[in-house]
């Protein structure tokens, strides 16, 4: 029982760091992308190939996976989602849609649909281990590199100019437009910050847990449920949202066996967003 | 260019009377492609009642597809229940889970409840890989279905699809569908003028549901095996989006062109496996890019052409925001 | 010469044309007015000048630059600043965020220095300045965009229909501050809807009608009831 807590606590860590990406994407341009899980496991993928192909350790390669992810954010946003942001609900939504199909497939092509695992010397490590507690390393740096980032994007988005035009894009464009803020590039850098976080993301994910092609569905899932939980757009809801699921999971799993435990987790989102129709914490996002 | 009643009641008869003499003429494969096309017709005929036509876009119909399935299965393989009265039952028992998740999911709107119902699916695949009565994860054959003949699932897909083009024909022309073309237009508007938006909605549910598990027990019919990851697959969905996408979102024809075109494209792509679905994914975005209304809805706006769409709108000649 | 100078612009809004062969004259140090009934086009032509519309046809000239079709935010930079209808503060920040996003093209310290003046100017917003800007009333919104305005230190400013919806008392009082602003030299134009206000606060005035420049000249020359007349388009305005 315990056990279950404290493990749920920390792979809340990485769910939120799943979740991060998605909720920053969405509080800021109100686009939820539906590739956002595909993304993250792309971001795997890579961090796979460069540890494969080029013999650098995990972190190297991940910081490699992390500017290519960058890059592909950018090029997603200028060319995808700039073009339909204006459009409505419908498109933005479906577009993104195409865009989780077309990379589940390529990467389905490319990589087969094989279980991966992403080889590290942490993954089996226990950094406690008591007859009625153990923990994992893996599950530890994934929670401590959660709180760091989560953390570091909140300083940087409340203190600085950067992060302030940033919020002041997603609150009203057009007068951020009208003080001078570019910010169609502004929307660009917030979809480039996210998808380098997922880009960690996708490495924590593919050293704890296997991964394959079409993981991502799962993962768009978990961090739409972070999200929901925590409220679209807050950082530290994010921390909660994947801590609230983590939990669930976990207990849900001992209390009706492993199988089910995802069954649970879907189950308390649905009950969640069945209660509180725009997230648990929505209080300024169903203003407008 | 709106067709007049006899011309297009002379056009159904002929292509009724077309698809119906069929089997005769074509080959097998010509049939068990028509046959697809039927099904997936159907499928997004319903999704685009939904997504096109209620404004509640659906990324989960495929519990339904799934449901409709598995009831087949059980009862035709398990309870030699007959074939066909499986289907129905299956379809029955979508409409009442439809209905019992309703409440639920209704409240969400927008990508919520997009995301919401897509849980409800993945719950349900998630479930039925952990039941041991199906047999977990594990492949089931619907061997009460083996030797079914080509032309009687061909029949049994047209009247499908025949029986969902209708529905949305006949729906749209009556009060349910100028609710439904108020509350897409402006939710609050058609709240005001007093429609009843959430039963308009939940009626329209209740049918996508009840049709899709029927689709589905037609679809497994000639799948002749179920699992739980097929069953429940995002894969239906990609191909109800796909063709309402393809062929314009908020059109009757949008769906017909597009589920054509799916099969086309799909089986040209057979040659190639795994980059089906990844072609699939460029058009979409490449359409949603380029020519947002798709196909039909292009065509609309270019010429005016539609068969068997109700007027959704006054043309869009000299509409002009207010000056200030 | 002027510092902005609007040349023969027309704007159109899908086929319907919204402002016809409209030019405007803002000399530096003056406060020039928009006059002109609900829907006249002001605000069109305001959005046109700060590059949320764009005109079909002539040019705009902002301090030697032909801005004309350039986007909002290239704008801004030259140092045009404009107060969009409405106030369009951000609502989920801080008043004191708010401010600053005024002064975002900058960088420097000099900002913290503005910001004092602006909380000498409204000292509400100094009182309120960790609340988000959602909380505040409209007068104090109003404030708050007027504020932000000026930590840009722009050129020029432009104020859309900073009364609209608010009390009496409450837009004397932004007045009088506007007042205390245009002593500090800044150029500004204006939209007010209100003929008399907006006769007395300004150097020159232009009135509007369905879209075109009907009357203009020098505020304290034009003829209160002459501008009622082509404001609502009675006697010889009318068509």
């Amino acid at each position: 029982m315990l056990q279950c807590i404290i493990t749920g606590i920390l792979l809340g860590g990485l769910y939120s760091m799943i979740g991060i990406g998605m909720s920053l994407v969405f509080g800021i341009m109100k686009l939820t992308n539906l590739a956002h899980g595909d993304l993250m496991i792309l971001g795997t993928y890579i961090t796979m190939v460069v540890s494969n192909a080029l013999g650098f350790n995990l972190v190297i390669s991940t910081i490699i996976s992390v500017i290519v992810m960058c890059v592909i954010g950018f090029i997603v946003q200028q060319f995808l989602v700039n073009r339909v942001m204006d459009k409505g609900e419908a498109p933005a939504l479906l577009v993104t849609f195409g865009l989780s199909i077309f990379l589940a497939n390529l990467m389905l092509k490319i990589f087969s649909a094989d279980n991966q695992l992403l080889t590290n010397k942490m993954a089996s490590v226990n950094v406690i281990t008591t007859p009625v507690l153990s923990v994992s390393a893996s599950y530890l740096i994934s929670f401590i590199v959660a709180v760091i980032i989560i953390v570091g994007l909140a300083l940087v988005m409340q203190k600085t100019n950067f992060g302030r035009s940033i919020r002041a894009t997603s609150d009203d464009p057009m007068a951020a437009e009208l003080m001078g803020v570019n910010t169609k590039m502004a929307f660009a850098a917030a979809m480039v910050i996210c998808m380098g976080i997922t880009a960690v993301a996708g490495t924590l994910v593919g050293s704890t847990f296997t991964f394959y092609p079409s993981s991502g569905t799962q993962y768009l899932i978990i961090a739409f449920g972070v999200v929901v939980i925590g409220g679209m757009g807050s950082l530290f809801g994010t921390l909660i949202g994947g801590i609230v699921l983590g939990v669930a999971q976990l207990l849900g799993g001992f209390a009706f066996g492993s199988g089910v435990q995802m069954l649970i987790a879907y189950i308390v989102l649905l009950v969640i967003l069945a209660l509180r129709p725009n997230g648990l914490f929505a209080t300024s996002a169903v203003r407008k | 260019m709106k067709m007049k009643k006899q011309n297009l009641i002379i056009l159904i008869i002929a292509i009724v009377v077309l698809f119906g003499i069929l089997p005769a003429a074509g080959s097998n494969n010509l049939l068990q492609m028509v046959t697809l096309m039927c099904l997936y017709l159907a499928m997004s005929q319903m999704w685009n009642l939904l997504g096109g036509y209620a404004g509640m876009l659906s990324l989960g119909m495929q519990a339904f597809i799934g449901i409709g399935g598995y009831t087949l299965t059980i009862l035709s393989v398990q309870f030699g229940v007959n074939i066909y009265l499986s289907i129905i039952i299956g379809a029955v028992i979508c409409a009442l889970f439809g209905l019992a998740v309703s409440p639920a999911i209704f409240k969400m709107s927008g990508v919520y409840f997009a995301i919401g119902t897509w849980i409800v699916a993945e719950a349900l695949n998630v479930f039925f890989s952990n039941w041991k009565f199906v047999g977990y994860a594990k492949d089931w054959s619907i061997n009460s279905v083996f030797g079914m003949s080509t032309r009687q699932l061909y029949y049994t897909a047209l009247v499908v699809a025949i029986l969902a083009t209708l529905i949305v024909f006949v729906l749209l022309r009556t009060k349910t569908g100028l609710a439904l073309m108020a509350i897409r237009d402006s939710a609050s508007a058609a709240e005001t003028m007093g429609v009843e938006i959430y039963k308009t909605k939940l009626k329209c549910y209740v049918i996508a549901c009840f049709m899709m598990g029927l689709i589905g027990g037609a679809q497994y019919m000639q799948t002749a095996y179920i699992n739980p990851s097929t069953g429940f697959s995002i894969n239906w969905t990609i191909a109800m989006t796909f063709a309402v996408i393809i062929g314009g979102l908020g059109t009757m024809e949008g769906p017909i062109v597009g589920a054509v075109l799916y099969v086309i494209i799909t089986q040209i792509m057979y040659n190639f496996p795994g980059m089906s679905n990844i072609v699939l994914g460029i058009i979409a975005i490449v359409v949603i890019l380029l020519a947002p209304d798709g196909i039909m809805g292009t065509l609309y706006k270019k010429t005016g052409f539609q068969i068997l769409s109700p007027r959704r709108s006054i043309p869009k000649v000299g509409e002009t925001k207010a000056a200030e | 010469m002027s510092l902005l100078e609007v040349k023969n612009i027309d704007v159109h809004y899908g086929d319907f044309l919204a402002i016809q062969d409209v030019s405007l004259n803002v000399e530096p140090g003056t406060i020039v007015s928009l006059i002109g009934a609900n829907g006249a086009g002001k605000s069109t032509i305001m959005n046109t000048i700060c590059g949320l519309n764009k005109p079909t046809k002539g040019d705009i000239i902002f301090d030697g630059n032909n801005i004309a079709g350039k986007k909002a935010n290239q704008i801004a930079r030259l140092g045009l600043t404009m107060s969009p209808e409405g106030s369009h503060c951000f609502e989920k920040m801080t008043v004191q965020d708010n401010l600053l996003m005024g002064a975002y093209l900058e960088k420097g310290p000099e900002r913290m220095k503005r910001l004092e003046d602006v909380y000498r100017l409204f000292p509400i917003l100094n009182e309120k300045k960790n609340q988000q800007a959602t909380y505040l009333s409209g007068g104090q919104r109003q404030m708050l965009a007027i504020g932000r305005g000026i930590m840009s230190q722009p050129k020029i400013l432009l104020l859309d229909e900073i009364s609209l919806g608010l009390a009496p008392v409450v837009i004397n009082d932004i007045y009088d501050k506007l007042q205390e602003i245009a002593e500090t030299g800044l150029t500004m134009l204006i939209v007010e809807q209100n003929v008399t206000r907006s006769l007395s606060v300004s150097d020159y005035s232009y009135v509007i009608l369905e879209g075109k420049v009907v009357m203009e000249g020098k505020s304290s020359e034009l003829n209160e009831s002459e501008v009622n007349d082509a404001y609502f388009g009675i006697g010889d305005f009318a068509h």
